[in-house]
């Protein structure tokens, strides 16, 4: 077995949720994909984030540093706590010593503390989310060299940018799986050369040039490089690391096909038929003005008859919680798996809040916090020029100004309406952002043609089984051998689904091993249909050990067709079952009966209709 | 001491381990085959005590109860009257139709060794059999016949290119044959040969035929001594059918499941243990057995290796005047055997300990124990063994606590009286 890979996220900042929901979204995916190789990969988080029971639900093992906020409300020294903070993230790298390390948002470390200890981990992932214009951007470059890889999150909405990989977020996430096939660019601008002392500017073939006092990062299908550095996300990147860098559409925690569907999802949030559901939402909670603005909102609208208020508080919020006759509230993490039973929806102007929504296709109204590092106000301002959501204004106060929020509402109220906002939304968000992430960190440490069958692997479908069924990495390594030749997964995945309560992957397992090797997806068609005839007739007799027992020790013949085989199996386990035999004895008959004929095709398959019988007649058969 | 001295000593010593190599498999293998019976032995003896103490008569409570403590459910919901009944039934007539049969009324007229009708017409069809195959051997004797026949000479199907000498053997060789065997063309011959396999797969098919019937008589003669046997003693043989048939289930049923449906009885649970520890003795004997043969073998082709390295230094002609230190040949013309004796006789102590361990009552099914660490007191190492290493992997934290000595130790079930 190959040795397990160990990836540690650092999503170590404020209370916020947004920094550990994305490094959560990535291994997520990091771990599927691992598991479609066939690759076990540990994975631990540090963080400093108060919402554990996000990390619990996603079954991820989280080391976790009292936040800012907690620190403060404690009344403890904040230099205690730098100093503290600091040890514990570098004894904590120490001890893990991660084969990758995942950072989002700050790669020097929120403390400045990762810079001594970058080069424990064999890989690093760098996480780049845009920031405001200006913040900390000379500190943010410095250290960017000490990273492999470095991933920058697109915004829903922003213009295509001349990137390396250039994506389009107004085309569907597979775009990307064009492009995976193939080894990624190392050069960012093909028909370019860069000067890497001087950055001059240079032509860049088929683009036009920018506007004055445009960067590159602002054109439409291209433009001039600039005289200095990149800039991208209001990050610039030196000439050194251009060739590492990699752009990924939004990161969310789920997809949309990943959502309950809207009537299993309006039933678990408990609106009533006819109503029309409106999300409220501040964002993770944490924010200094979250109670007054729900409070606000809440006020506001809940007089409304036909509207059903399903309130994300989010699992920070720490005000007084608002139930009533036309309320839900909720404080629980992935609230964004019933996304598809809302109506419409009012929230804080988060990355994540905002991309979930639109992702969903809910039409949204957002309106913008004060963030230190999240210009949340250019991102309203820019989804509400692409006509994506409607823009809400709040106060000083973070209290929603009634005229506008009265507008909004009689805009939601539209259908019309929001099946445009609806349309947009979807538009401006490419999906797939975490997969991609995934995978660009992924090729640090996998080999690229073992991650490449892993990705076609990786549909959703296919997930979805896998992390119901749990099955561990080295049956999966075994699974993946044996069905080489099928690289779909959704292929796959009906076959798996097809295996029959009480049967397991091994189970599985140890059936295809005795077939001839599965050329093509015919065979494996042919082997499946086998395996579920014989699966069914076993799931019929004695239990999960005896029949783990039997499929193991169950004779078999090289010479004879596997499909005459399974034949005469399913003959003699129905026998079994008939007679009320054990699956043990059953065995043992077999075995007496077939001794010395697995050479002889006929004789082997007449063997076992005569132990058939002797099972069938059993003690009769005495004499 | 002079070269060839030494090349003599060397030489003499590489024909002893060559033979001893040669001999490994006969001295390791054969002492553990031996063990290995007994165990074997062992097994089915414990096998059969357990048989018999879940079914020590043969009533409905028994039969009822064989369920609840072996997890076989054949017997659900058996009559055993009616089973017993219905048994004699079957029996009965099928005494009265064998009986009735024609070919066991005429038993004797048929199978009398002298002058039974089917035993003369076997002796005729193999006389005639004899006869053909005499004659065929008159063809396949004949040097090159066989090859000119399977060539096809002198057939289309000849495909002997004129360009090869083949060619030119096959045309005398044919015509010499043809000669021989007063035919005119090789034609004649090919058809008077295979006039002889037909006639012989005839009379094969006959006495196949023949001996067929005589098969079937002599089954009917010991069905009925069989059926006449079982109906005078049914309750005996009922019995022993329902104990084989549990026996059967009891060979193959996962031992820790054995254990928890024998519900506390001290007597199935000490069979049980027993039961699980000497399989687990044979499994780990064997596997104790070939990796020291293993061990040896390694050992022994090393050592012939580099003695068969300085013999064929030293007798190159540049050598042939030397003299080799003593002290250095002495080195060289060591018996490596020697070091392995005293591992051996350490090798099967250890064996001996596993192989005639009998203190199953140790071992706790609810404990999660390795039966080898319980054997050998967690003194040895046993990742050679498949079954241990995979333990060990799957339980990086385990470590072996000898179990405390049972109450009922040495009062584990020994005999077959379990009144």
């Amino acid at each position: 077995m190959t040795r397990p890979l160990k990836v540690v996220a650092y999503a170590v900042n404020g209370a916020g949720v947004g920094h550990l929901t994305r490094v959560l979204a990535i291994l997520r995916w990091m771990r599927r994909l691992a598991l479609c190789a066939g690759r076990r990969l540990d994975v631990y988080v540090l963080t400093t984030s108060e919402a554990g029971a996000l990390a619990l639900r996603e079954g991820v093992a989280v080391f976790k540093l009292p936040s800012k906020t907690a620190v403060r409300a404690a009344g403890l020294p904040k230099e205690d706590y730098l100093r503290l903070a600091r040890q514990w993230v570098w004894h904590s790298l120490g001890l893990l010593q991660p084969d990758l390390l995942v950072v989002d948002t700050f790669p020097g470390g929120t403390f400045g503390e990762l810079g001594p200890v970058l080069d424990v981990p064999a890989r690093k992932l760098f996480v780049c989310r845009e920031v405001k214009a200006g913040f900390d951007a000379a500190g943010f470059a410095a250290w960017l060299p000490f990273y492999d890889r470095i991933v920058v999150v697109g915004e829903g909405g922003a213009v295509r940018h001349s990137s390396d990989n250039d994506f389009d977020f107004s085309a569907p996430a597979d775009s990307f799986a064009d492009s995976f096939l193939e080894e990624p660019l190392e050069d960012p601008f093909p028909g370019v050369t860069v000067d890497g002392t001087t950055d001059r500017n240079l032509p860049v073939k088929g683009r036009g040039a920018p506007a004055e006092g445009e960067s590159v990062a602002d054109a439409g299908q291209g433009g001039w490089l600039p005289s200095g550095p990149v800039v991208s996300n209001g990050v610039v990147f030196p000439a050194a690391v251009r060739s590492r860098v990699r752009r990924v559409p939004p990161i969310l925690l789920r997809e949309p096909e990943e959502l309950h569907d809207r009537t299993t999802a309006r039933r678990r949030l408990g609106i009533p038929d006819g109503a029309l559901a409106l999300w409220l939402s501040a964002g993770g909670g944490g924010d200094a003005l979250a109670e007054r603005t729900l409070t606000a909102l809440i006020t506001a609208l809940e007089p409304l008859d036909d509207v059903h208020l399903v309130v994300g508080a989010g699992p920070l919020f720490t005000g007084a919680p608002r139930r009533g006759r036309g309320i839900t509230w909720l404080t629980e993490p992935l609230a964004v798996e019933d996304f598809a039973g809302l109506d419409a929806a009012i929230s804080a102007a988060g990355f994540n809040a905002t991309h979930e929504l639109l992702a969903a296709g809910v039409p949204t109204a957002l309106f913008a916090q004060e963030k230190i590092a999240d210009d949340q106000a250019a991102r309203v301002a820019r989804l509400a020029a692409a006509g994506a959501v409607l823009p809400l204004l709040l106060d000083v106060e973070g209290t929603p100004d009634a005229a506008g929020l009265a507008a909004i509402i009689a805009d939601l109220r539209q259908p019309e309406v929001r099946a445009r906002l609806r349309a947009q939304a979807r538009s401006v968000v490419a999906l797939g952002g975490a997969r991609q992430a995934a995978w660009y960190g992924l090729q640090l440490v996998l080999d690229t043609g073992e991650l490449q069958s892993a990705m076609a692997r990786a549909t959703l479908r296919l997930c979805r089984w896998l992390e119901q069924r749990q099955p561990d990495t080295e049956s999966c390594a075994r699974l993946w051998a044996l069905t080489a030749a099928i690289t779909d997964g959704d292929e796959l995945a009906e076959w798996l689904e097809a295996i029959p309560e009480g049967m397991t992957l091994d189970d599985l397992l140890t059936f295809l091993r005795r077939l001839p090797r599965l050329a093509d997806a015919a065979d494996l068609d042919h082997a499946f249909g086998l395996w579920q005839r014989l699966a069914e007739a076993l799931g019929a007799v004695g239990d999960e050990r005896a029949r783990t027992m039997f499929l193991r020790q169950m004779p078999w013949s090289r010479r004879a067709a596997a499909g005459d085989q399974v034949r005469v199996l399913t003959t003699f386990l129905a026998a079994v079952g008939t007679a009320g035999e054990s699956l043990y004895r059953a065995l043992a008959v077999l075995e007496r009966h077939t001794a010395g004929a697995e050479s002889d095709p006929w004789q082997w398959l007449s063997a076992v209709l005569k132990a058939a019988e002797e099972v069938r007649h059993g003690y009769s058969a005495g004499a | 001491m002079h070269v060839s001295q030494f090349l003599s000593l060397a030489r003499q010593r590489r024909t002893e381990l060559q033979q001893a190599l040669a001999a490994l498999p006969t001295e390791l293998m054969g002492r553990h085959g031996a063990r290995g019976k007994a165990l074997e032995q062992l097994r089915e003896q414990t096998l059969d005590a357990l048989a018999e103490v879940n079914l020590p008569t043969l009533d409905q409570a028994t039969l009822d109860a064989v369920e609840r403590f072996t997890g076989y459910g054949r017997f659900r919901g058996l009559n055993l009257a009616s089973h017993l009944a219905a048994e004699q039934e079957r029996l009965t007539q099928r005494i009265a139709a064998i009986t009735a049969d024609e070919r066991f009324i005429r038993r004797e007229e048929l199978l009398d060794p002298t002058a039974g009708v089917l035993t003369l017409r076997a002796k005729q069809a193999r006389d005639e059999l004899a006869l053909i195959e005499s004659g065929l051997q008159r063809y396949e004797r004949e040097p090159d016949f066989l090859g000119l026949y399977q060539r096809g000479y002198r057939t289309p199907g000849y495909r002997q290119s004129v360009l090869t000498l083949q060619y030119y053997r096959d045309w005398k060789r044919g015509d010499e044959i043809t000669e021989k065997f007063g035919c005119k063309a090789f034609s004649e011959v090919r058809s008077s040969y295979e006039n002889l396999l037909r006639g012989k797969a005839v009379c094969q098919q006959t006495l196949n035929g023949i001996e067929k019937d005589i098969r079937q008589v002599r089954e009917l003669i010991t069905e009925l001594n069989t059926a006449q046997q079982r109906l005078s003693h049914l309750p005996q043989a009922v019995l022993g059918d329902f104990r084989r048939m549990l026996r059967e289930h009891l060979a193959l049923a996962d031992r820790k499941q054995l254990f928890q449906w024998a519900s506390g009885d001290r007597v199935r649970e000490s069979l049980i243990k027993r039961l699980d520890g000497v399989e687990k003795q044979m499994t780990y004997t064997k596997s104790m057995a070939e990796h020291r043969l293993q061990e040896e073998r390694r050992y022994l082709s090393e050592q012939l290796t580099r003695l068969d390295r300085k013999i064929t230094k030293y007798s190159r002609p540049k050598y042939a005047n030397a003299w080799i230190p003593p002290n250095e040949a002495q080195v060289w013309l060591r018996d490596p055997r020697e070091r392995l004796v005293a591992q051996r006789e350490r090798f099967w102590r250890q064996y001996d300990r596993v192989a005639t361990y009998d203190r199953y009552d140790r071992y706790d099914f609810a404990a999660d124990m390795l039966w080898w660490d319980v054997m050998t007191d967690g003194r040895l190492d046993g990742d050679f063994i498949p079954e241990v290493y995979q333990y060990r992997q799957a339980h990086p934290g385990y470590t072996y606590v000898r179990p405390a000595e049972s109450p009922y130790a040495g009062s584990s079930y020994q005999g077959m009286d379990v009144s």
